[in-house]
């Protein structure tokens, strides 16, 4: 298993290599640079700025960038951004902390919605409950994220004034004064995700139930919830954990419309701002900790199945 | 006795109570301000407002630009004059010191700003500056303790009244750049301004407090800066009483939306220019018919009427009502909505109607994509384009992230029209059109040697009636050349709650507390 895992942990490595030489790549050639939208601005001090490029090694060729780049990350320097002039490495790791509570909180939002309501749906086949929960999957994954934000942002912020509109709450404040600024933002970011995972949750139920073994379990006698909580869900699980996993890239990229919309200062917020400025070491740094985490959680995902189901085994 | 010693405490609550309720009603408050991006705080590394803002409040400039008029009034100097053309003699106003309590100047022990630092900060700007020019300066030294001497190369009369310029160099004491570094100082900034950095992590949490020993009384107990990167949100914030001021609104629509809102105030001051620029070297727009022709074609008076009034005006030519030149009424003249003598001129110019019924000359057909970046200008845009395409021009619009319209424009790529503008004030006209910003901010790529000489000239002559008859001039010069066709200029906005007392809209920095104002809230 430790050894699995330390396998799969050194396979990252060229798979990273590849993601920082494409992202590279991509803003290189891509039209637009930091340098010239700051001379661009009518007051800007052209010699100072042509100065900064050479001092930032923005007028090499490519390649040497590159290079220049990657023995920098190599040694654990992730650069300095070209717009504020501050290291990269300290804004990530200032952000980072903010963008993974978002997302595992809007995980748990997803997960909490969909695993009950799909459950329910299933066991009531064709009856309301089964209606009310695909009518609330479709409307979910229908519902764009910056809409959906904005509406709640201004029914429970604006108009009933239960939540705040903004921010991230301080732990010092105590628990709840934390989490209630994570209420809106993980709603909305859990919402789509919740609505694909309760459709999905359904049918894998409804293919369960239809088992031989499931009969069986009935036929002895056990009551209903056991059936479908203890026979049928835990066989269900591992399309959802599949799918949950793979989703967790959606949600990273959703990241970045919710916490414009809430303020929350995050991984997401500094990548947006970082491409509208060309700035590319910021830019380089928020993808590869988007990779690394999307790779982890791919990996967890694995190791989750191993608990899920005892037939898997990794070694 | 008893009923004595009652009254007597009675009289003594009450006043107790009103000694209470006159410090209730001292004027203080701690003044929350909505921004949208903040990484750091050293005034001299960055061009965008927030973060000049923030910094403002820590720092104080030689002078500031006053509320009336875009006047400079003494701030950190009491006074200055001009010895001769080229030098500037500055007296510090004496007895301030920089903020103390921190790692360079402990408690108590805040050293007083001399000529030396104003010496130092002008140096530093000149090494680091990128988002503002100073110019050609060709010496500053101090005569004295209090006074300070700033030489250029040539005359150059903008360099106190351009809001870009001098304005631009807060004074930073020399410790505190040695102390923490060029990186460390944007963290921790520490100046003689009127309010004290208490926190800051970046685009999180920045907080200010009062800065007690400041050389003028200050009001206000502090300032909070308001995280918001969504400009919508920020509109929400302040109708939410989430924030008191949003500084600077460049977008009309969000002006719009809170005009009339109980309890919100809209104040106007500046704003931009924006009009349509020409690759005067690309074909068929190095022909001045071709240009004159798409200025005679569009209806610009109907499209900025429609969509930007009353929070803009048209434009005539490119300086703007908010600077020190005059506007000049005859430029009115040299525009005119006339469709049949736009077509009758591209006529004779060889243009005629092609099989699909757009205009071509000699096979090739009269089509072109406007570039633009989002605003307000992409509804006017669109009527004008609908309006060239009624005449059988291709016109298109074409809207683009910054980057790309930036790089676009500065090599010149395919862009034959596009939009231009220009928030700087009083040298829009110069960064514009002069030649010697090809391919930096004159896109246009426009060179007319008369004109970049009536330019130099204004740049150089410190007499206002010589300058200003230069500028215009040259101002006249490039319009009737067509460089480009102006269309209309828009206002700028603060958005504050009426609790915000002695409010005025930033002109580069913030004037939380100057000699002319001194902002605090109310109830």
């Amino acid at each position: 298993m430790l050894l699995y895992v330390a396998r799969r942990l050194v396979s990252m490595v060229p798979v990273l290599l590849g993601i920082s030489f494409i992202t590279f790549a991509l803003v290189t050639f891509a039209p637009g640079d930091a340098i010239r939208i700051m001379l661009g601005s009518e007051t800007a001090n052209v010699e100072n700025v042509e100065r900064m490029r050479r001092e930032l090694g923005l007028d090499l060729p490519w390649y040497q960038q590159y290079v220049r780049y990657m023995t920098g990350v190599v040694q654990g320097n992730l650069g300095t951004s070209i717009v504020s002039r501050q290291p990269v490495a300290a804004q990530i790791a200032q952000r980072f902390p903010n963008t993974l509570v978002l997302t595992v909180s809007s995980m748990v939002v997803a997960l909490g919605i969909a695993v009950p309501l799909g459950v329910l749906a299933a066991a009531k086949h064709h009856r309301v409950a089964d209606y009310g929960a695909m009518t609330f999957a479709m409307i979910g994954v229908a519902m764009p994220n910056f809409w959906l934000g904005l509406v709640l942002l201004i029914v429970f912020g604006l108009e009933l004034r239960w939540l705040p509109i903004r921010g991230i709450g301080s732990l010092d404040d105590g628990l709840w004064a934390y989490a209630r600024h994570l209420i809106l933002p993980a709603a909305t970011l859990g919402t789509s995700l919740a609505a694909l995972l309760t459709r999905l949750t359904r049918n894998t139920m409804l293919d369960v139930l239809g088992q031989d073994y499931v009969r069986t379990a009935r036929a002895k006698g056990l009551r209903s919830g056991r059936v479908l909580y203890h026979h049928a869900l835990r066989n269900a699980l591992l399309p959802i954990v599949t799918t949950a996993g793979l989703q967790f890239g959606a949600l990273l990229g959703g990241a970045i419309i919710v916490e414009t919309i809430f303020s929350l200062p995050g991984l997401g917020l500094l990548s947006i701002n970082a491409i509208r400025a060309r700035d590319l070491p910021v830019m380089q740094g928020a993808v590869l900790v988007f990779a690394v985490c999307f790779m982890l959680v791919t990996l967890l995902t694995d190791l989750v199945y191993a608990a899920i189901n005892p037939r898997i085994r990794y070694g | 006795m008893k009923l004595r010693a009652v009254a007597l405490t009675l009289s003594l609550l009450a006043l107790l109570l009103s000694a209470g309720s006159a410090l209730a009603q001292q004027p203080g408050g701690t003044l929350r301000i909505a921004y949208t991006s903040i990484q750091q705080l050293d005034p001299y590394k960055t061009a965008a407002n927030d973060e000049i803002n923030a910094a403002s409040l820590v720092f104080d400039a030689l002078y500031v630009i006053g509320k009336d008029d875009f006047q400079p009034v003494p701030h950190l100097a009491e006074s200055w004059r001009a010895i001769d053309d080229t030098t500037w003699e500055f007296t510090l106003r004496q007895g301030v010191t920089f903020q103390d309590d921190n790692e360079v100047f402990p408690a108590g022990q805040g050293r007083e700003v001399t000529a030396d630092d104003v010496v130092y900060s002008v140096e530093r700007f000149l090494d680091v500056s990128t988002a503002f020019t100073l110019g050609n300066i060709a010496s500053v030294e101090a005569v004295d303790r209090y006074t300070v001497r700033i030489t250029t190369a040539e005359p150059d009369p903008f360099l106190i009244p351009d809001s870009n310029r001098l304005a631009r160099v807060y004074i930073v004491p020399r410790e505190a750049v040695e102390h923490f570094g060029e990186e460390g100082f944007a963290r921790n900034p520490i100046g003689s301004g009127p309010f004290k950095l208490t926190s800051f992590v970046p685009d999180q949490s920045l907080r200010f407090v009062r800065n007690e020993d400041y050389w003028l009384p200050v009001h206000l107990d502090g300032v909070e800066f308001v995280f918001i990167p969504d400009p919508t949100v920020q509109l929400i914030a302040v109708e939410a009483d989430e924030v008191d001021v949003i500084t600077y609104v460049f977008n009309i629509d969000s002006v719009a939306q809170v005009e009339g809102t109980p309890g919100l105030s809209l104040h106007p001051r500046g704003g931009s220019y924006r009009g349509l620029g020409f690759n005067v070297t690309t074909a068929p727009f190095d022909e001045f018919e071709v240009r004159d022709a798409i200025s005679k074609a569009v209806d610009i008076d109907a499209a900025v009427q429609a969509v930007v009034a009353p929070f803009g005006i048209r434009a005539y030519g490119q300086v703007p009502p908010w600077v020190e030149f005059e506007q000049d009424p005859t430029l009115e003249d040299l525009w005119s909505f006339d469709p049949d003598e736009a077509l009758a001129i591209l006529s004779e110019a060889g243009f005629e109607p092609g099989p699909n019924g757009v205009l071509q000359r000699d096979g090739v057909p009269l089509s072109f994509t406007i570039k633009t970046i989002a605003g307000s200008q992409v509804r006017v845009l669109t009527i004008l384009v609908t309006q060239l395409q009624q005449l059988g021009i291709d016109a298109r619009l074409q809207q683009q992230d910054l980057a790309v319209w930036a790089e676009d424009l500065q090599t010149g790529n395919d862009t034959g029209v596009f939009f231009n503008y220009s928030f700087a004030g009083t040298t829009g006209l110069y960064a514009l059109f002069h030649s010697r910003n090809h391919g930096i901010t004159n896109t246009a790529f426009y060179s007319n040697p008369e004109a970049d000489a009536l330019l130099d000239l204004a740049s150089r002559s410190v007499d206002y009636e010589e300058r200003n008859a230069a500028w215009l001039e040259a101002q006249r010069l490039i319009m009737a050349d067509r460089a480009g066709i102006p269309l209309y200029f828009e206002f700028g906005y603060s958005i504050a709650n009426d609790r915000v007392k002695d409010w005025v809209v930033p002109w580069g920095g913030l004037n939380l507390v100057t000699i002319e104002n001194n902002v605090h809230l109310e109830d």
